[in-house]
């Protein structure tokens, strides 16, 4: 049966702590497997293989929380790379900014802010667009 | 009844009235609640265990129906299912739905099958 506990395992890779569900879905394939094997004859690998080949696919089994579960990983995912784009994008127009400053300031004999800072801000929405698909991810509740 | 195996999508409003009618005959586990609809369908529908799992579940949290472990003739123990009071009631209010849904659908599609005669 360690075939049945290691496919609902996979099932719950998304929830591990919810032991109650887990133990409820393998008592319900146990079961299955006792009565393929006491009715129809089958030997445990046999029934085993049956059990899990007709338990269904997502669209079957819809779990309620499974589901809602697994959206949830998906979107926290999806989030966390977000932030990171964010981070490294602000991060890179910051040098970028300093760069031209910098090389403005000590290069040219005339000091010219302007240009600099168009420079600066055309960079600046790369960042600015990262952060507004953040934020529209974010109030996605759906 | 002939032609294709009916897919759960076609019967998903009407799972919990067919689970709830088979616990409110007997306590049932499982896969005897599966093995039943199979039986009683002659095999145009078989409800997958996924679904019925999803199902029971959903019915026990509204608590509609509980569970308890039993012993099988000859067989190892089963978690079983047992209509609540509650479950009864809801039983109940899903066959006038049902009802009410079947006329409606007759008044609609029978018209349609005479007018096309």
């Amino acid at each position: 049966m360690k075939r049945i506990d290691k496919f609902v395992r996979r099932l719950y890779k998304h929830q591990p702590e919810d032991h109650e569900s887990m133990e409820a879905l393998k008592q319900m394939l146990y079961e299955k497997v006792d009565d393929l094997m006491r009715e129809e004859d089958l030997s445990e690998e046999d029934a085993i293989n049956r059990t899990i080949e007709e338990f269904g696919d997502e669209k079957d089994y819809e779990l309620p929380a499974l589901e809602k579960e697994k959206r949830r990983h998906r979107r926290a995912k999806t989030l966390r790379h977000y932030k990171n784009d964010l981070l490294f994008s602000a991060l890179a127009t910051l040098l970028i900014a300093s760069i031209v400053f910098i090389a403005n300031y000590a290069l040219l004999d005339q000091f010219f802010p302007w240009v600099a800072l168009i420079i600066t801000l055309g960079v600046l929405f790369w960042p600015l667009s990262i952060l507004y698909k953040f934020l529209n991810k974010k109030g996605d509740h759906s | 009844m002939n032609g294709l195996p009916l897919s759960s999508d076609v019967l998903r409003g009407h799972l919990e009235s067919i689970i709830l009618t088979l616990i409110s005959e007997k306590d049932r586990y499982g896969y005897e609640i599966v093995n039943e609809i199979k039986k009683r369908t002659a095999g145009d529908f078989v409800m997958k265990e996924a679904t019925l799992y999803a199902m029971v579940q959903r019915l026990e949290k509204k608590e509609v129906i509980t569970s308890y472990i039993g012993d099988k003739s000859h067989g190892k123990k089963r978690r079983y299912y047992k209509i609540t009071l509650l479950g009864k009631a809801y039983l109940k209010e899903k066959k006038a739905e049902w009802l009410e849904l079947k006329d409606i659908m007759a008044l609609f599609l029978e018209a349609n099958h005479e007018t096309n005669r």
